[in-house]
C-alpha cells in the first residue's frame, strides 16, 4: 500500500493506469504531452467551415452588449475533423452521419485510452467495468440538423406562406422538400443516435462493458465529477475499472451566444488565465479519459500506474449572490474535502508541487479561485509550488475541462516535468499571496518524497470539484511480467571494458534513454533494476574474453558488434502457424494508430490471416523506429506475409489460404529430432513425408490422421518429443496437388513479380528467382515441397545475414538459435506472448542497437512530430470522417421554386449579356427545375432502409439501392456455384436520378418520356456492379473495376429488366460482372482498399478559360439534369492536363460522371469537331477508400490525350481531402461526329436547326454522319416515339435518307412557323408522317399546328430539302 | 525424500550444465520451482536436449517426451525444475532398479 498512512476512513487509493485525449493541436496524448511540454498555442481563428458569416460579421464595439445572434469573439480551440475506425469499432460506416459526433470522439478516445491502459483484456472482468463521463446537456450539430426538420422548416413554411398567399398546397410541399433535401430522408432507427447519453452508454456497448455506463453534468466541473463517481465505485467494490472523462464537443452557435451574452469571452480574442491581462475566455473542445483501477489491483497486475488518486472532494456554493459569479467559500469546501480524503494537510510546506487551476481566464473567476488557493494551501515559509492553466493552450474545453487539467496534471507527476502556462508574463497580483508562480517554461520537478499535484474544476452554478494525486511510489510486486511500463533503457557504449563499467557506475541510477558514449563494447538493459544491473556488472566482469557476448535477462552486451562487420546483414524473418499464438500488441498498434488485429486462431484462415496481419503490424513498428531489412525470409506461409511486403504480392494481406481455399486433411506431428532421424523414423509409413526441416532439434512430418497418430507413440516410445500441431493444412507436402491450382489463380489473378527487397525462399533454400514464370513455378513448389528452413538459415548466414528479427512472438527464432548455435548472430522476437509489445520493441531496439544497429528506441515511446501539427497519423485501414458541420436548409433549391413568378428580366441569376436564346432555354430549364427537385427528392426519398444514414456528408453515397432496390439476388440454377444472377427493374419511375441523364431535351411538359431518352450513365454501371459484387461476396469491399467494356446503352424508358452477372472463378480472385449486354468489367475484391498513394502534383498554369458550374450546365455544354449536375469548376491546363471540382450527389455513379463530363468539358475547348463523347472502356479504377460522402466536394486532376480524331482518352485522380480516392487509368472516349454547330442543335434543339434555309422556303439537310452512333443521335433530337418506330423499320440502307428526309421536313416546319410568328417548337413537337416526296405533318402531344404539308426534293447523294405547303386542312 | 533430493540434485546438474555459466551472470538459484522457460530463458526445443541427457544419466525408463505428451502446451511452457525431478524420481521409483550410475 501507499507509503504514506491513511485515516481509517479513507478510500483505497485509485490508480490512473491508461489516460487519452484528443484536444486542440492533440490529437493523442503523445502531442498533448509534447504540446504542454513545449508550449503550443492550440488556439485559432474560427474555421471557415465551422464559421457562419452573420454570427461571426463581428460588432463595432466589442465591449458593448451584442445581440443574441452575435457573437465578439472569433477565436478558440478547435479540433480538426477526426477519422474514426468505424469497422473497428464496429459502428455502420453508413450511421456515422447520424451520431452525434461528441459520441463518436467519446468512443474513440476511450478506446485510445483502454489501449493506453494494455487492452480490455488487463482491465479484468467486463461486466465489472464502469464508464463515467462528464457531458454538459449542450446542443450538438445532429440535435441541431432535427431542430431544422422539426422546427426551422414549419417556420420558414409559414412564413412563405405569408409572403406567397397564392403558394398552393402542392408548391408548399414541392418547397418545404427542397429545403429539406440535403437533410436527406428522415431515417427514424436514427433518431437514437441523437439521445445525450449515448455518449457513455455507446463506450459501454462498443467494447462491451457491463458496469454503469452514464453521464453526468455539472457544467465545467463535469470531469472531475465523473472521477469522482468512478473512485466511488471502485472503493466501494462495484467496479474493478472505470473509465471516467469529459467531452465538449460541437460549438454550436448557440453555446457561443450564450456566453458572448454573458460577456464571458474574451473580447481581445485571448485566452490568457492567471495573468493580470486576462479578460476573459476562450472555448476550447475535446475529450479526454482516464482508466481508474484500485492502485492494490494495479500493482499485482503490475500496471503502468501515470499517477494516484489520493483524495476528491466536491462541493456547491450554496445560496449565494449570483449563480454566475463564483464563490470562494464553495471553491473552499471542494478543496479541503479532498485534502481530507487524502488525509493530508493542505497547509504543509511540502504539501503540493504544482496546481492545475481552473483558471479560464475571466478576471472574476481567477480572482475568486487565488483567493481559495490562498485561504487552502496558505504560503508557510519555505513552500512553493507551480500553478497553471492549460486553457492558456487549448482554451476552456468546459465540460471536459476537468479532464484535460486531470491528464495534464498526472503526465507531469509521471515524467516529473513542472509545465508551463503561455500569455502570462504579468502573474495576477493575487498570486503574490499564495504559495503558487507561474512557469514560461519547462522545469525538472524536484525535491523529497512523491510528487503531488492538484487539479480545480470550477462549473457555473457553483459546482466545485477538486482532485489531489500524487506519484506512484509503491514498488509494483515482483514476479509480474505484463509490466507495461515505459521502462527506460540504459544503452552505454566505450573503447574498453573499464570505460564501459565506469560509465555503467556513473549512469545505472539515471538512464536518459538516449546512448551514452562510443566504441565498440556496448552494454544496453532495459528497465535498469538492481537485479538486471548486477546481471550487467557480473557480465562486464568477464569483458575481456575474446568472443564474449551476452542476451539474457534483459541485459545485451558484446564487444564485437555483428552490424559492425562489413556486409553484416539484417534479415526480417516472417513466422508462418505455429501451435501458440497469442502476441500481444494492442498497444504497438495504438502507437501506429491502428486497430489492433483480430487474433484468431480458430479456423486456418483466421490463423493465417492473424499471423500476416501481426507481421505487418510488426513492419511498421520496425519501420517506426528507423529499422530496416537487408531481406525477408518466412517460415511455410511466412513467406506469404514477406511476399505481401516486398510487393511480389497486391494486397494488404496475402490473398491466399483464407476463407474458401481448399486444403487436404492430414496432421502434422513435430519432432524433438533431426531430419535426418525423422526420415528413419517414418520409413514404415508411406503416406507420410517430412513436410518441415525447422532446426537441428526440430522436424515436422505430415501425414493422414491414423498414421501420425502412430508414429507420435512410435517417436516418443523411443524418447522423441513428437506433438501434433492443432491445425491442417497439408501445406509443403505432395497432398498438396489436388488443390494447388486454386492458389496459383489467385496469385495469377493479382500477379506475382519480382519484390523490391531480397527474398529468400526456404523452398530452394536460396534467392527467389527474378522471372516471373520461374516465381510462379516456385509459388506452386513452396506448397507442394518441404520447408528446408535450417538450411535457408544456413544459407542466408553463408550471406552475410548476422542479425534475424523475427517477425512475431513463438518459436521460430529458436529454430534459428538452433541452426546457428554457436556462430555469432543476433535472433529476437519482435512480439511476444508475456509482454506488451512495445516492451518486446524495446528489447528488440536495444539488442539491435548493442550489436551495431541504430533503432530508434524514442519512437517507442512518443510519437515524433512538429509542434503544434495536429494531424493523427493515418491509421492503415481508412477511418470515416467526422465533422461537426450541421446541414442547413437548402435555400438554393428553393430559389428556382418560388422565383418563377418573377419576370425573366428580373431573374437575379441570370447575367446581362446572356444570348436571348441561352436565357430563354435556362428559363425553360428553370421552369423545369420543379420536376427535377421533386425528382431529387424521390430519389432521395427513395432510399431503402438497408443504406440508410445517407444524406448530406454521409461517407458511403450508396445513395441508390445498390443493386438495388428490387432486384432479387440468386443462384441460377444452372449456373456454377461461384456465380450469382439478380434483375435488375431499370426505369425512371424506380430511379428518378435517371431523368438528370436524359440524353434529349423536350418541351417541359413532354409526356413521353422515351423521347427523352434516359439512360443509366456507365460510371452507374460501374458503381452497381462492385455492389452487387460486394453484396455476392460479403466482408469485403471493392477496390479495383478492370478491363471496364460499355457495348450499349441501358436505356431507362421504356422500362428494362437487366440482368447482373457476377462470377467469381476463382475464390478471392476477381468478379467478372456482366451488366445485361451493356457492360462487362472484372471488380477485385479485398478485405479493404488498399492504402492511398500520394497524390499528384496540381497542374501548371491555366490555358483555356476556367469553365463554371453556369457555363458548363447553364449552356448545356453537358446535356446532364440537376441529379448529375455535380460539377462546381472544369480548367484547363497546360500540358493537356484538366482539373475539376466535383460536388459529390446522391446519384450513383455521379462523381465519375462527372469526372467524364469535365473530359468532355476539356474536349469541347480544345476541339473544334467530334465534340460529343461518350466512354466506351476503362482500363481501371482503383479505390483507395470508400465513396466520398454525399455533399463534399472532390478534386480531380487528369491528363487527357487525343490519340486521334475519333477519341479522347485520360488518366485521372480523384482526391477527397487531400487523399487519393480513386484513380482512374485509361479512360476511353468515343467521339461522335458533332461540331460546335451541331452540339447547339443537341444542346438547344427548339432554337436551332440541322437544316440550312435555302431560297424559297427551302431547308436542306446534308449527311453528316460518319458513324451509326452519331447518327443515333440525331435521330433522337429529332425523332419522336412514332417516327423512331417508323425509322426502325426502314430498311438500313435506307435510313439516312429517310432521316434526312425527316430532318429537313421538320425544320422546313419550324422555319415556317418563325416566319409566322408561331411558338418555337422542339423537333419532337412536330409528326411527321406519310411516304414518298409527299409528307403530312401534324402537332405532337398538343401542339397545334396549321394544316401544312411538306414537299421533299433530293439535295444531292447525301442531302434532302423539304419546303412547306400550306394544305387547305385535310391534313 | 532422501533420494528426491538427490534426484534433484542430479537434474539441476543437468540443468546447470546446458544453461552454462550463464546460472551464476545470471545470479539464479535453480530451485524447485525455477521456471525452465521463464527463469532459465531455455525454449521447447531446448527439452529435446535435456530429455537426452535425463536418459543418458538415467537410463531409458526415463522418458521426457512420453511423460510431457501428457501436457497441454501451455504446462510444456511453464515446466518448472521441480516438475522434471520430481518425474525422474517417480520413474526411478516406479522400476526396481537403482538408476545407472546413482
Amino acid at each position: 500500500m501507499s507509503q504514506v498512512s491513511r485515516p481509517p476512513q479513507a478510500r483505497e487509493p485509485v490508480a490512473i493506469v491508461g489516460m487519452a485525449v484528443m484536444l486542440p493541436g492533440a490529437p493523442d496524448l503523445e502531442t498533448y504531452w509534447h504540446n504542454l511540454r513545449a508550449g503550443v498555442d492550440a488556439i485559432t481563428d474560427v474555421p471557415a467551415d465551422r464559421r457562419d458569416p452573420h454570427f461571426h460579421a463581428g460588432v463595432a464595439d466589442p465591449t458593448k452588449p451584442v445581440p443574441p445572434d452575435r457573437t465578439y469573439c472569433h477565436r478558440g480551440g478547435f479540433l480538426a475533423p477526426f477519422d474514426i475506425d468505424a469497422a473497428g469499432l464496429g459502428i455502420m460506416p453508413n450511421s456515422v452521419d447520424t451520431i452525434e459526433p461528441d459520441q463518436l470522439l467519446s468512443l474513440r478516445v476511450a478506446s485510445m485510452a483502454v489501449a493506453d491502459a494494455g487492452g480490455l483484456s488487463t482491465l479484468g472482468d467486463p461486466t465489472r467495468i464502469g464508464v463515467i463521463l462528464g457531458r454538459g446537456g449542450y446542443i450538438g450539430p445532429r440535435m441541431v440538423g432535427l431542430e431544422q426538420r422539426v422546427r426551422t422548416v414549419r417556420t420558414v413554411m409559414r412564413v412563405l406562406a405569408e409572403l406567397n398567399p397564392g403558394m398552393s398546397p402542392e408548391e408548399s410541399e414541392r418547397v418545404r422538400s427542397a429545403l429539406l433535401d440535403p437533410f436527406g430522408p428522415a431515417q427514424p432507427e436514427a433518431a437514437i443516435n441523437l439521445v445525450p447519453n449515448l455518449a457513455a452508454s455507446r463506450v459501454a456497448n462498443r467494447l462491451d462493458l457491463r458496469g454503469p455506463a452514464y453521464t453526468v453534468d455539472a457544467a465545467c466541473a463535469s470531469s472531475l465529477l465523473a472521477v469522482d463517481q468512478a473512485v466511488g465505485e471502485l472503493d466501494s467494490g462495484r467496479c474493478d475499472a472505470v473509465l471516467a472523462g469529459g467531452v465538449y464537443h460541437g460549438h454550436d452557435d448557440t453555446f457561443w451566444a450564450v456566453f458572448s451574452q454573458l460577456r464571458a469571452l474574451s473580447p481581445t480574442q485571448g485566452s490568457r488565465p492567471l495573468s493580470r491581462d486576462a479578460d476573459g475566455l476562450l472555448i476550447g473542445e475535446g475529450a479526454g479519459f482516464v482508466v481508474l483501477r484500485r492502485l492494490s489491483d494495479a500493482h499485482r497486475d503490475g500496471d503502468r500506474v501515470y499517477a494516484v488518486i489520493r483524495g476528491v472532494g466536491s462541493a456547491s456554493d450554496g445560496r449565494t449572490q449570483s449563480l454566475f459569479n463564483p464563490d470562494t467559500a464553495g471553491q473552499q469546501a471542494a478543496l479541503r474535502r479532498a485534502w481530507s480524503a487524502a488525509g493530508l494537510d493542505p497547509a504543509a510546506p511540502d504539501s503540493v508541487g504544482m496546481v492545475e487551476a481552473h483558471s479560464t481566464a475571466t478576471p472574476v473567476g481567477d480572482a475568486s479561485e487565488l483567493t481559495a488557493l490562498a485561504e487552502v494551501f496558505g504560503a508557510p515559509p519555505g513552500s512553493s509550488a507551480v500553478i497553471g492553466s492549460v486553457k492558456s493552450m487549448i482554451g476552456h474545453t468546459m465540460p471536459a475541462a476537468g479532464v484535460a487539467g486531470l491528464v495534464k496534471a498526472a503526465l507531469a507527476v509521471y515524467h516529473g516535468v513542472l509545465l508551463p502556462t503561455l500569455h502570462c508574463s504579468e502573474p495576477n497580483p493575487l498570486l503574490a499571496k499564495t504559495r503558487f508562480r507561474v512557469l514560461d517554461e519547462p522545469r525538472p520537478w524536484e525535491g523529497a518524497g512523491p510528487r503531488r499535484a492538484a487539479v480545480n474544476a470550477f462549473g457555473f452554478g457553483g459546482i466545485n470539484a477538486h482532485v489531489v494525486i500524487e506519484q506512484d511510489v509503491t514498488p509494483a510486486s515482483s514476479g509480474a511480467v505484463s509490466v507495461d511500463e515505459p521502462e527506460r533503457v540504459l544503452r552505454l557504449a566505450a573503447d574498453d571494458p573499464t570505460e564501459l563499467s565506469r560509465l555503467l557506475d556513473a549512469h545505472a541510477d539515471n538512464p536518459t534513454g538516449e546512448p551514452v558514449g562510443t566504441g565498440r563494447y556496448r552494454l544496453g538493459i532495459v528497465g535498469p533494476n538492481a537485479k538486471r544491473l548486477s546481471v550487467a556488472r557480473r557480465v562486464l566482469a568477464r569483458a575481456g574474453q575474446p568472443g564474449w557476448k551476452w542476451s539474457s535477462g534483459d541485459v545485451w552486451f558484446t564487444g564485437e558488434p555483428l552490424l559492425h562487420e562489413s556486409g553484416a546483414k539484417t534479415a526480417f524473418v516472417f513466422p508462418g502457424l505455429e501451435a501458440e499464438f497469442a502476441p500481444r500488441v494492442e498497444d504497438v498498434a495504438a502507437l501506429l494508430g491502428e486497430t489492433p488485429p483480430t487474433i484468431g486462431t480458430e479456423t486456418v484462415p483466421e490463423h493465417v490471416a492473424a499471423v500476416a496481419d501481426v507481421g505487418m503490424l510488426l513492419h511498421r513498428a520496425l519501420g517506426r523506429m528507423g529499422v530496416r531489412p537487408d531481406g525477408f525470409a518466412g517460415h511455410s506461409i511466412g513467406e506469404w506475409t514477406a511476399a505481401v511486403l516486398a510487393g511480389m504480392f497486391t494486397g494488404d494481406r496475402p490473398g491466399i489460404g483464407l476463407d474458401g481455399f481448399p486444403m487436404p486433411e492430414v496432421d502434422y506431428l513435430a519432432l524433438g529430432c533431426s531430419v535426418e532421424e525423422a526420415a528413419a523414423g517414418i520409413v514404415g509409413e508411406s503416406d507420410v513425408v517430412v513436410s518441415h526441416d525447422n532446426a537441428p532439434r526440430q522436424t515436422v512430418v505430415c501425414g493422414p490422421p491414423a498414421a501420425v497418430e502412430r508414429l507420435g507413440v512410435k517417436f516418443r516410445a523411443a524418447g522423441v518429443f513428437a506433438r501434433s500441431l492443432p491445425f491442417q493444412t497439408g501445406f509443403h507436402t505432395p497432398m498438396m496437388r489436388p488443390f494447388v491450382e486454386t492458389y496459383l489463380s489467385a496469385m495469377d489473378a493479382t500477379g506475382v513479380r519480382p519484390g523490391t527487397v531480397p527474398m529468400w525462399s526456404a523452398t530452394t533454400a536460396d534467392r527467389y528467382p527474378a522471372d516471373v514464370a520461374a516465381l510462379r513455378r516456385l509459388s506452386a513448389d513452396h506448397l507442394l515441397l518441404p520447408v528446408r528452413f535450417r538450411e535457408l538459415v544456413d544459407r542466408m548466414y553463408a550471406e552475410g545475414y548476422r542479425v534475424f528479427l523475427h517477425m512475431g512472438p513463438g518459436q521460430l527464432g529458436s529454430f534459428v538459435a538452433d541452426t546457428l548455435a554457436d556462430r555469432p548472430h543476433l535472433v529476437i522476437n519482435a512480439a511476444s506472448g508475456l509482454r506488451t509489445g512495445l516492451a518486446q520493441l524495446r528489447r528488440l531496439g536495444t539488442a539491435l542497437w548493442v550489436d551495431g544497429g541504430e533503432p530508434d528506441l524514442g519512437a517507442l515511446d512518443r510519437r515524433t512530430r512538429e509542434p503544434g501539427k495536429s494531424e493523427v497519423d493515418k491509421p492503415v485501414r481508412p477511418g470515416i470522417t467526422v465533422r461537426v458541420t450541421t446541414p442547413t436548409l437548402a435555400v438554393q433549391a428553393v430559389r428556382g421554386l418560388l422565383d418563377r413568378r418573377v419576370p425573366l428580366g428580373a431573374r437575379p441569376d441570370l447575367p446581362a449579356d446572356l444570348p436571348e436564346t441561352v436565357a430563354a432555354e435556362l428559363a425553360a430549364l428553370l421552369a423545369e427545375t420543379d420536376d427535377t427537385v421533386r425528382s431529387v427528392v424521390a430519389a432521395v426519398a427513395e432510399r431503402p432502409k438497408r443504406s440508410n444514414g445517407h444524406r448530406a456528408h454521409t461517407p458511403a453515397p450508396r445513395v441508390v439501392p445498390s443493386p438495388p432496390s428490387g432486384a432479387v439476388i440468386t443462384k441460377a440454377p444452372t449456373a456454377p456455384a461461384t456465380v450469382r444472377t439478380s434483375v435488375l427493374r431499370i426505369s425512371v419511375e424506380t430511379m428518378p436520378y435517371l431523368r438528370g441523364h436524359r440524353f434529349f431535351r423536350q418541351r417541359a411538359d413532354w409526356p413521353d418520356e422515351t423521347d427523352y431518352r434516359p439512360v443509366v450513365p456507365a460510371t452507374t454501371l460501374v458503381e452497381w456492379a462492385q455492389r452487387a459484387a460486394e453484396q455476392a461476396w460479403p466482408g469485403e469491399v471493392a477496390v479495383a473495376v478492370r478491363d471496364i467494356r460499355f457495348t450499349r446503352w441501358v436505356i431507362a424508358a421504356p422500362a428494362q429488366d437487366m440482368e447482373i452477372r457476377v462470377d467469381r472463378p476463382v475464390p478471392g480472385g476477381p468478379v467478372i460482372v456482366h451488366m445485361g449486354q451493356s457492360a462487362v468489367m472484372a471488380v477485385d475484391l479485398a478485405a479493404d482498399y488498399p492504402p492511398a498513394p500520394a497524390p499528384r502534383p496540381h497542374p501548371g498554369p491555366l490555358d483555356g478559360p476556367v469553365l463554371t458550374h453556369k457555363e458548363i450546365y447553364g449552356e448545356r455544354q453537358m446535356f446532364h439534369g440537376p441529379q448529375y449536375q455535380g460539377l462546381t469548376e472544369v480548367t484547363a491546363h497546360v500540358g493537356d492536363q484538366l482539373c475539376c471540382q466535383v460536388a459529390v450527389l446522391p446519384a450513383p455513379g455521379s462523381v465519375l460522371d462527372n469526372v467524364g463530363q469535365a473530359l468532355g468539358c476539356w474536349l469541347q475547348v480544345k476541339a473544334e469537331r467530334r465534340i460529343l463523347a461518350f466512354p466506351v472502356r476503362v482500363d481501371s479504377i482503383t479505390f483507395h477508400g470508400p465513396p466520398p460522402p454525399m455533399g463534399v466536394r472532390v478534386d480531380c486532376v487528369a491528363d487527357a490525350r487525343l490519340p486521334d480524331d475519333s477519341a479522347v482518352e485520360m488518366d485521372a485522380e480523384v482526391t477527397y481531402h487531400g487523399k487519393v480516392w480513386a484513380r482512374i487509368t485509361g479512360w476511353h472516349d468515343i467521339r461522335l461526329d458533332c461540331d460546335q454547330a451541331d452540339h447547339g442543335v443537341y444542346a438547344f434543339p427548339r432554337d436551332n436547326s440541322l437544316s440550312t434555309p435555302l431560297a424559297d422556303g427551302w431547308w436542306r439537310a446534308v449527311d453528316r454522319w460518319t458513324t451509326l452512333a452519331s447518327r443515333d443521335v440525331f435521330v433522337g433530337v429529332y425523332l419522336n416515339a412514332p417516327e423512331r418506330a417508323e425509322y426502325a423499320a426502314v430498311p438500313p440502307r435506307e435510313q439516312r435518307g429517310w432521316l434526312l428526309g425527316r430532318v429537313a421536313a421538320k425544320d422546313a416546319v419550324r422555319g415556317w412557323l418563325a416566319e409566322h410568328g408561331g411558338e418555337r417548337a422542339f423537333p419532337a413537337e412536330i409528326l411527321v408522317t406519310g411516304d414518298g416526296d409527299r409528307l403530312r405533318v401534324r402537332g405532337h402531344h398538343g401542339r397545334s399546328l396549321p394544316g401544312l404539308r411538306v414537299i421533299l426534293a433530293p439535295g444531292g447523294p447525301t442531302a434532302v430539302s423539304a419546303r412547306v405547303e400550306r394544305t387547305t386542312g385535310d391534313g | 525424500m532422501a533420494e528426491t533430493t538427490t534426484v534433484f540434485d542430479a537434474v539441476v546438474e543437468l540443468i546447470g550444465g546446458l544453461v552454462g555459466d550463464d546460472l551464476d551472470i545470471l545470479g539464479v538459484e535453480v530451485r524447485h520451482d525455477t521456471a525452465f522457460h521463464e527463469d532459465l530463458g531455455l525454449e521447447s526445443i531446448d527439452l529435446v536436449t535435456l530429455a537426452g541427457l535425463l536418459t543418458e544419466r538415467f537410463g531409458p525408463r526415463v522418458n521426457l517426451a512420453e511423460h510431457l505428451a501428457e501436457f497441454d502446451l501451455d504446462d510444456v511452457i511453464g515446466l518448472t525444475v521441480g516438475q522434471i525431478a520430481d518425474y525422474v524420481a517417480a520413474c526411478l521409483r516406479d522400476s526396481d532398479g537403482l538408476p545407472e550410475g546413482g
